[in-house]
């Protein structure tokens, strides 16, 4: 089920609105099995490095998208080592196994706001750095409208502060619940939301021109 | 473009190959990881020997600050028309005075380092970590620094000072309190008692002998002196009252005193570069803070903001002729190569 409105103009196409989801879809994102990563990690805390590879192979691509749709290629392969190698180094300390992709996926992500953070210590901040954004990650053969509306979502984006492009992006591109980004972030639902609607609505204020209605 | 097809079209998947060298990397990282855990239990022993000798060490004082090229600390003056100067210590610290600044050590004993700022601008980068105390002495304000970065303004109305990093401890007679913590992004103004007396309140008119009174004249906010605006605009800003705090600004940017109504739309653009909507704003606050001059350290982050805004706000040209004014007025600043890039943009 499509979570945007798509108000088609005759003219162009654009993203001019964007609705919640309702409330029972299903996640757009298929996780690996708890059951299996329990198995795995009991293993893996014993020292079976064949378990800790097959976790790391069942949990690679997803995370590695993730932080390639937010960082771009360039910082994304290093986010993704840290991340392994710090989930790996502290499965000891994880008490329930089963809930090893979501705290993979906080790790991830703690990782990633803190390369926003230095990022964000440069003075200026384009929407056109090589290898970032949205158009960066487009893939071959796409239309020039398809391409013009994914550098506006670029525009767009880099007008928010990382914290809201981050919610825009787990919620829009990577399709999780509001939970699951308040928990993946350390914030509470509040916050998430907050921090959403604040994208949606540069996105839609970009949809509409850059005038406010 | 729906979601579906959003996530349809965009890449960021790992393919095997990718996969397998990311493994291969998080191999390494995690070998070199324990080799350092190793090497730092056998060090371990080494360590609790040379503990000892280190705290014997340690009771003797650091010696004195010397120049980085081991020359002795002295006084430093830069004339009115000279370009900035910049002191680079052996401890990584560094001092930049801006053009007609005075600044004299008056004490170097190894676990304090005490200067005198007698006039003008300097950006203190002061290294976290070190043995020493540093002060700066500016007149009706003392600045007490244990590592962090902070700029101190002294002319004839008073001392301001404005933290970049770290914490920092004003005391002074004329500081609420005689005492003041500053953290990072923090400022405040000490009046001198020249602007003090100029800021008193003009004394209420005589009585009128005739049977209706004449109420005498309450304290208008409009007379405050720019100082104390900037310090409840400070406040403002830091209980998180945005607007009050760039209303408080704008009127010290539309006063007289060039110095103050600089830091002032400076202090503007840096709130309203928050909000995309106030863009538009911020560079034309930007622009009145350059041009009404700024101390050098701040003057190279005012361009460097512009820069960036004038990119954010897709004007292209402006934001090259502005990187290209960036690196006229700072060849050497901290961003220069990425302003250098920007100039040669098509």
């Amino acid at each position: 089920m499509s979570r945007f409105a798509l108000a088609a103009h005759p003219k162009e196409v654009v993203i001019a609105h964007l609705r919640p989801a309702p409330a029972d879809r299903e996640p757009a994102v298929v996780r690996a099995d708890p059951q299996q990563d329990a198995d795995l990690v009991v293993r893996a805390r014993g020292g079976d490095a064949a378990a800790e590879e097959a976790l790391y192979r069942r949990h690679v691509r997803a995370v590695t998208r993730l932080a390639t749709r937010v960082l771009g290629k360039a910082d994304a392969e290093d986010v993704v080592q840290d991340a392994f190698v710090t989930a790996l180094g502290r499965l000891p300390s994880l008490r329930d196994g089963a809930a090893f992709g979501g705290w993979l996926r906080r790790i991830v992500l703690n990782l990633v706001r803190a390369r926003l953070r230095r990022r964000a210590l440069f003075v200026w901040r384009s929407d056109e750095r090589e290898g970032e954004g949205l158009l960066a990650l487009a893939t071959p053969g796409l239309g020039p409208d398809e391409l013009a509306e994914l550098a506006r979502l670029d525009r767009a984006l880099a007008e928010l502060p990382a914290e809201a492009r981050l919610a825009w992006t787990l919620r829009h591109v990577e399709g999780w619940a509001l939970e699951e980004i308040a928990d993946g972030l350390g914030v509470s639902l509040a916050t998430a939301k907050r921090r959403l609607a604040t994208a949606d609505e540069e996105v839609a204020r970009h949809a509409r021109g850059g005038r406010n209605p | 473009m729906s979601e579906s097809r959003l996530d349809e079209v965009l890449g960021g998947d790992a393919d095997e190959a990718m996969v397998a060298r990311m493994w291969a990397g998080i191999g390494a990282r995690r070998a070199a990881r324990v080799r350092r855990a190793k090497t730092v239990r056998v060090a371990g022993v080494l360590a609790a020997v040379a503990v000892l000798v280190l705290v014997a060490m340690s009771l003797r004082r650091p010696g004195p600050l010397a120049a980085r090229d081991g020359s002795a600390v002295r006084a430093w003056s830069v004339p009115a028309q000279a370009e900035p100067h910049t002191i680079e210590l052996d401890d990584g610290s560094a001092i930049t005075l801006a053009s007609g600044t005075s600044l004299e050590p008056v004490e170097n004993a190894g676990d304090r380092f005490c200067v005198l700022l007698h006039d003008g601008s300097a950006h203190f980068s002061v290294r976290p970590g070190g043995p020493r105390r540093w002060i700066v002495e500016a007149g009706v304000a003392t600045v007490e620094v244990v590592g962090t970065v902070f700029d101190v303004v002294r002319d004839p109305s008073g001392v301001r000072v404005s933290v970049e990093r770290g914490v920092v401890v004003v005391r002074g007679e004329r500081v609420p309190n005689r005492v003041r913590r500053l953290e990072a992004h923090e400022s405040m103004t000490v009046p001198s008692a020249v602007a003090k007396m100029e800021e008193a309140p003009p004394p209420p008119p005589v009585a009128s002998l005739v049977a209706s009174t004449v109420p005498p004249p309450t304290p208008s906010a409009s007379a405050k002196a720019p100082d104390a605006l900037l310090d409840d605009a400070d406040r403002a800003r830091r209980d998180g009252r945005t607007q009050d705090a760039l209303a408080l600004l704008a009127r010290v940017a539309e006063s007289r005193d060039d110095a103050r109504a600089a830091l002032a739309s400076f202090t503007r653009a840096k709130l309203e570069l928050e909000d995309p909507a106030k863009l538009a704003d911020a560079t034309h606050d930007l622009e009145r803070a350059i041009a009404r001059g700024l101390p050098a350290p701040l003057d190279e982050e005012a361009r460097a903001r512009l820069v960036d805004a004038y990119a954010r706000a897709g004007r292209q040209d402006d934001a090259r002729r502005a990187a290209q004014a960036y690196l006229t007025a700072h060849p050497d600043g901290r961003v220069a190569a990425e302003m250098r890039a920007r100039a040669d943009a098509p």
